[in-house]
Formats: structure tokens, C-alpha cells, sequence
């Protein structure tokens, strides 16, 4: 088994990789770059190292660099998360050709699942059903025009190595076509340096229906069950259940028994997500596989009572599974809602600050999966997601009742985030009924807007409490939402004071 | 007692909040005007901008932030943000010396219950001159400094709004002020 472990990642799933690490008594070592001196991931590991620089691209997607840290630090494997170099077959290999277990399927998967023509091909190949007219390759303008007549307007224009909605556009006829490839192209070869686009067959309000697979290097591969994530803004996903409302057990089993012959056909090792779309009479293709643990693993692990992260490692060290697919059993109803600093009222804007105020909701059946605390800053460098809120209940109704009443005493203030965007999401009575489709937002965009109830009086009366301009207590200026660099010595800022309280 | 005009931050009317500590009952009971409405309350502070309001049997636990005049306010799972356009909040014990010139001025508004003094009376700095009622509570309104009394401006039984000139000073001959 590794003995020491360096996770190449930084926030909420950096903690959660380092509690399990430190669980199994390996110790757990953190990476960060310099404006995350002061994160929680650091603070919650073993042992952390600094990288110059600010931006991702300077530091958590630096391979080379990571891979120093490692050799320097004798470490046995790197745990990648999800993002960064997760899904970089080249780190993989990096990894492997410096002795270093990289904890996901081999570089060869990586790299062939991460180009989304190849993926198709490969599945089309093993049986699995795909999305219609998908099996034109990028090619010249005029060829994709004949492919997008046959199979019919609309379509969407997707990156090849695409992923998160990058580069993908809908084109509902044909004089948009030219304009969609080129902005489509610009976008792919920004995002990911390949500006090769395909199109494929438009399906109207799909379902966004996941399968998690798991497959050990001794020839096991199991599911465990689906999610749903059909809830998505700008194809990004924010809410995340399991069981699906849409699967019958039988689909269910059909589709478990789809991934496991996908993952069985391109010899799937560790944890990975074969994703589907299912279309409204119950057809389901194939959309991609994610060769890593997903953002969206906690609703897996309450309804499994699996831990994927100890699975992961248990796996990368070479021993079996953990578990058979029939020991799996999917109990009660699981929800999973991401949490952003963004603006909802400002186009989703990142929101950047020191948070002031933290208090996640604690109750049985509800678990939080924080990067963040009290005193944390979120800047423009990385990703804005500060948290993901989960519950667990029975049923459906149970769980999205216990959702809501986390998400109505979760207290994040300093950044703006979408908190209250979330809880009208869950309480659409669309969303109550499962009547769920990748258009959703669009379709209910009354969610955007804030009610615009009378302010009650208690509100009032606790803003003008607060507004003295001065206090009994000494700290009271750093309660203010100051800008990130600055210093003070009250538990509310992120100076070394801080390790005082 | 704090005084504080507030409005969203998204339009709508104003609102003025009025807080003063009922120094009898202790314990953090303040008596609140809010609007028109009127309310007596208990409010713990528990931490730096954060605290739990029990008004009526209600309890409801707030987190504060502030800067410059915005503010936000969590109650109940929603994030309000209003804005301070007018404020007038000052320590309890600091209303007596509101005054730095020659005018003692109404600090908020009310009756004026008692007044001490008559013009040409000699006070010492901290001495009380006007007894003024306002939310049902008694303050005395006190000289900043040592002076004369120059002029009353009030009397008894009137209503008083915020700011008015109650009465004015004059300069004590053995005052050591620097004359302009």
C-alpha cells in the first residue's frame, strides 16, 4: 500500500481526498500556489508545498513542476481529483515513466476516451447505441454542411476534445452553420489547443443520465448505478440525484449493463462515469466517458455506502475490488447541489472576496464538501465553486424536503453566491414532479428571479443593529468584506493571527 | 440607541429604524421603531456582525456584513442588501455630548419633558440641561463644555424633531477656547 500521497488538485476535493488518505493512515500531501497559501486544503493535509505562480495554468496544470514536488518528497502515487490533470494523458504517462502511481485508468484511456470521436468509434464498435449521425469525422466545412442536411437540423457543433460545454453550439438551420463551426473551433482551440468540431443529431429536452463505473486491474468492472444531472446552466452541471426519477428498474439495468460493457471494452481500471442522454421515450445513447472521480461521486457514495475515494486507492495499489456488483445495493435517494460564488442576479458573474461568514447547515443525512471556511479567499484564479451540499433521504420527497432546509441554513456571506438560486431550483414544482431535461433553466427561467417579497421587519431591525459604524468590539472593521490582501489580527481575517483562534 | 435610514438596494422607499437599549429591562432588550411599526425585542450579539433577533416568540438568527454604507443581511435563507442613507447611531452613553459647538440640538425626536436651566445660568461641561422623552424612554441632554446659557428655544410639552436647536451656549469670560 502508498505510504505517502501528493493530491495535484486544490479545494473541496482536495480536502476530501486528503480526510480518506489520512483515514487510511497514508499521508496525504497538498500542492498550492501562492494565493491559496491561506486554503483549507493546506491547512487539512499532511504536509503542503508551494508552486510559484497564481494562475492554474502556472501551477496545478504544471505536470512537470508536480511531478519534481513529487520526486523531491518521495511520493509513492498522486491522486489528480477532477479538472486539472485529471484527464491529461500525458501526465499519466508522466507519472508512470517516474515511478509514480497516477491514481485513474492508464494513460492509453485517458487518452482515447478524451477525444470524443475516437470514444464514439470505440463504442459504436462494442455495441453500445450512440447518438444518430454522430459517426462523421471533422472534416472540411462542405462535408460537415451534407452530414448536417442528412441527419437534420437541429444539431449541436461539439469539440472533439471537448467537455463542460466548451466549444459546443446549437444550430437550428443552416445559415447559422458557418458561424457556429468557426466560433465553435476559436472556442476548442482556446480551451483545449485542438480545434477539431463534429456535429451531431440535436435531441429535444434530453435527460443527462451518468453511469458510475468501477474496474480493478484484475479484470472486474462494475456500476454503481446512475445519476441524474440533467439540471445544468451553460451545460454545466448544479444539481445531481440518484436514483434517477426517469429510470425504470429495467432501463436501469439495461443502462448499468451498457456501462460495464463499455468499460469491459476499453479496459477500464479505477473510477470513471460512462454518460448517456435519454431521450424523453426512453432511449439512451452515449454521450462520453470522464476517465476520473466526479464532482457529483458523494451522491454515488450515499446511496452505495461506498467510499470511491478509498476504492480508488485501493484499486490503484492492485488489489481487487472492493466490492461485486452484487453486493451493491442503491438505498433511498441521494441529491447533490453545487455551490458557486457567482452572482445570479449579475449573469452568473464570479463573485471574489474574503468570506466573512460561514455556517453550513449540520444535520444527520446532510454532508458538506467544502474548499472553504470562515476567513477563506476566493479569487479570480481558479474555479468558483466553494462547496457541494448533499443530503440523503428515503425517498425523493424525503431527500428534497431535508435539501431544502440545508440550503435555508447554509450561511456563506462576503462573496455572493447562488445559495438562493439553488433553493428555487429544488422547490420548482417541475423539479418536485422529476420532470427534469437539460433545458430546464430555460425552459422555467422564472428560477433566475428573486422573489420580491415586503422585507419583514426582522430584517430591518438586524440591518440597522448592524450599521454602527462603530462597536464594543475591537475587530469590528475586518467584518466588512475587505479586499483580499488585507491583514489584521481578527479571527475574520487570513493572516497568521488566524492560527491563534 | 441607534438611528439608521435604510432602502434597498434595488429602489423602494426608505425605511427608518430607531433602536434604543431599555436600560431597566437589561439583557439586550431593545425598543425598536421600525417604519411606522413599533417593537420591543431581544437581540443576542454572538459574534461580530452576527446575532439572533426574538421578536414576538420569533427567533431569528442573523449574519451581518458591511461595507462602506452597503449592507447585507441573512435571515431566514435569504441574503437582503440594503444601503444606509441617513444614520445617526452613537454609544448610549455618547448622546449627552452630541454637541461640539454652541447649539444643544435634539437627538432624536420627542417631548421635551424638563428643562433645567434658564438663560444666563452658568453649567459645568456634563451637566444636564433638557430632559427630553423619546420612545417611551428619558434622556438628558447635557452641556459638552463648560458655558452660559445664552438662549432657550423650547419649552415643556413640545414636540421636537431630530436636530432642532433646544437651546444655545455662550462661552464662559474664563473660558480658555481659542477666539477665531
Amino acid at each position: 500500500m502508498f505510504r505517502r500521497i501528493l493530491i495535484a488538485n486544490r479545494g473541496e476535493i482536495a480536502v476530501r481526498v486528503t480526510q480518506t488518505l489520512q483515514q487510511m493512515g497514508i499521508t496525504a500531501v497538498s500542492i498550492y500556489a501562492r494565493p491559496d497559501r491561506h486554503a483549507k486544503h493546506v491547512r487539512m493535509a499532511d504536509e503542503g508545498y508551494a508552486m510559484e505562480g497564481e494562475s492554474a495554468a502556472d501551477t496545478y496544470l504544471r505536470g512537470d513542476k508536480i511531478i519534481d514536488i513529487a520526486k523531491a518528497h518521495h511520493i509513492d502515487a498522486i491522486h489528480p481529483g477532477y479538472g486539472f490533470l485529471s484527464e491529461n494523458a500525458t501526465f499519466a504517462k508522466w507519472c508512470q515513466d517516474n515511478d509514480i502511481t497516477f491514481i485513474g485508468p492508464s494513460a492509453t484511456v485517458i487518452a482515447n476516451m478524451g477525444d470524443k470521436l475516437i470514444a464514439k468509434k470505440i463504442m459504436a464498435e462494442a455495441g453500445i447505441p450512440v447518438v444518430p449521425g454522430l459517426t462523421i469525422s471533422a472534416g472540411d466545412e462542405a462535408s460537415i454542411r451534407r452530414e448536417a442536411i442528412k441527419i437534420g437540423y437541429p444539431v449541436l457543433v461539439k469539440a472533439a476534445a471537448g467537455g463542460g460545454g466548451k466549444g459546443m453550439r446549437l444550430v437550428t438551420e443552416e445559415k447559422r452553420l458557418a458561424d457556429a463551426l468557426a466560433a465553435a473551433q476559436r472556442e476548442a482551440k482556446s480551451a483545449f489547443g485542438d480545434d477539431r468540431v463534429f456535429i451531431e443529431k440535436y435531441i429535444e429536452k434530453p435527460r443527462h443520465v451518468e453511469i458510475q463505473i468501477f474496474g480493478d486491474t484484475h479484470g472486474q468492472a462494475v456500476h454503481l448505478f446512475e445519476r441524474e444531472c440533467s439540471i445544468q446552466r451553460r451545460h454545466q452541471k448544479i444539481v445531481e440525484e440518484s436514483p434517477s426519477p426517469a429510470l425504470s428498474p429495467t432501463l436501469r439495468q439495461h443502462m448499468g449493463e451498457a456501462a460495464v460493457q463499455a468499460a469491459k471494452a476499453i479496459g477500464y481500471t479505477n473510477a470513471g462515469t460512462v454518460e448517456f442522454i435519454l431521450d424523453q421515450e426512453g432511449h439512451y445513447y452515449f454521450l462520453e466517458v470522464n476517465t476520473r472521480l466526479q464532482v457529483e461521486h458523494p451522491v454515488t457514495e450515499l446511496i452505495t455506502h461506498q467510499n470511491l475515494v478509498e476504492a480508488q486507492i485501493l484499486v490503484a495499489a492492485g488489489q481487487p475490488l472492493p466490492f461485486t456488483q452484487d453486493s451493491l445495493r442503491q438505498t433511498g435517494h441521494a441529491i447533490e447541489v453545487r455551490i458557486y460564488a457567482e452572482d445570479p442576479e449579475r449573469n452568473f458573474l464570479p463573485s471574489t472576496g474574503k468570506i466573512v461568514h460561514y455556517v453550513p447547515p449540520a444535520a444527520p443525512y446532510v454532508r458538506v464538501d467544502s474548499g472553504v471556511t470562515a476567513g477563506s479567499l476566493v479569487t479570480v484564479h481558479y474555479d468558483p465553486m466553494l462547496a457541494k451540499l448533499i443530503v440523503w433521504g428515503t425517498t425523493r420527497a424525503a431527500s428534497l424536503q431535508r435539501m431544502r432546509w440545508a440550503l435555508s441554513r447554509f450561511v456563506i456571506m462576503g462573496v455572493t453566491t447562488n445559495i438562493e438560486f439553488l433553493r428555487r431550483v429544488i422547490e420548482h414544482p417541475a423539479f418536485q414532479q422529476g420532470d427534469l431535461h437539460t433545458h430546464f433553466l430555460e425552459e422555467h427561467e422564472e428560477v433566475y428571479a428573486p422573489s420580491d417579497d415586503d422585507i419583514p421587519d426582522a430584517v430591518w431591525i438586524a440591518a440597522a443593529f448592524s450599521s454602527k459604524p462603530s462597536s464594543h468590539h475591537a475587530s469590528d472593521a475586518s467584518y466588512q468584506s475587505d479586499s483580499p490582501n488585507v491583514e489584521s489580527n481578527s479571527p475574520w481575517s487570513v493572516g497568521e493571527s488566524w492560527r491563534a483562534f | 440607541m441607534i438611528r439608521v435610514t435604510l432602502k434597498p438596494s434595488h429602489g423602494n422607499a426608505p425605511v427608518e429604524v430607531t433602536l434604543m437599549r431599555d436600560e431597566a429591562a437589561g439583557d439586550g432588550v431593545y425598543e425598536c421603531q421600525c417604519g411606522n411599526a413599533r417593537h420591543e425585542l431581544r437581540i443576542d450579539s454572538t459574534a461580530t456582525g452576527a446575532g439572533c433577533l426574538f421578536l414576538h416568540g420569533q427567533v431569528k438568527p442573523f449574519y451581518a456584513t458591511k461595507q462602506n454604507d452597503e449592507l447585507a443581511v441573512w435571515i431566514d435563507g435569504r441574503i437582503y442588501k440594503l444601503e444606509i442613507v441617513g444614520q445617526t447611531a452613537r454609544r448610549d452613553s455618547d448622546v449627552a455630548q452630541l454637541e461640539s459647538g454652541n447649539d444643544i440640538k435634539a437627538a432624536m425626536p420627542g417631548t421635551i419633558l424638563k428643562i433645567n436651566v434658564e438663560p444666563g445660568d452658568a453649567i459645568e461641561a456634563q451637566q444636564p440641561i433638557i430632559i427630553m422623552e423619546s420612545m417611551k424612554m428619558e434622556m438628558s441632554l447635557s452641556s459638552p463644555k463648560k458655558a452660559t446659557i445664552a438662549s432657550i428655544t423650547c419649552q415643556v410639552g413640545d414636540m421636537v424633531g431630530m436636530g432642532d436647536i433646544l437651546a444655545t451656549l455662550a462661552p464662559q469670560d474664563d473660558s480658555h477656547e481659542p477666539t477665531e
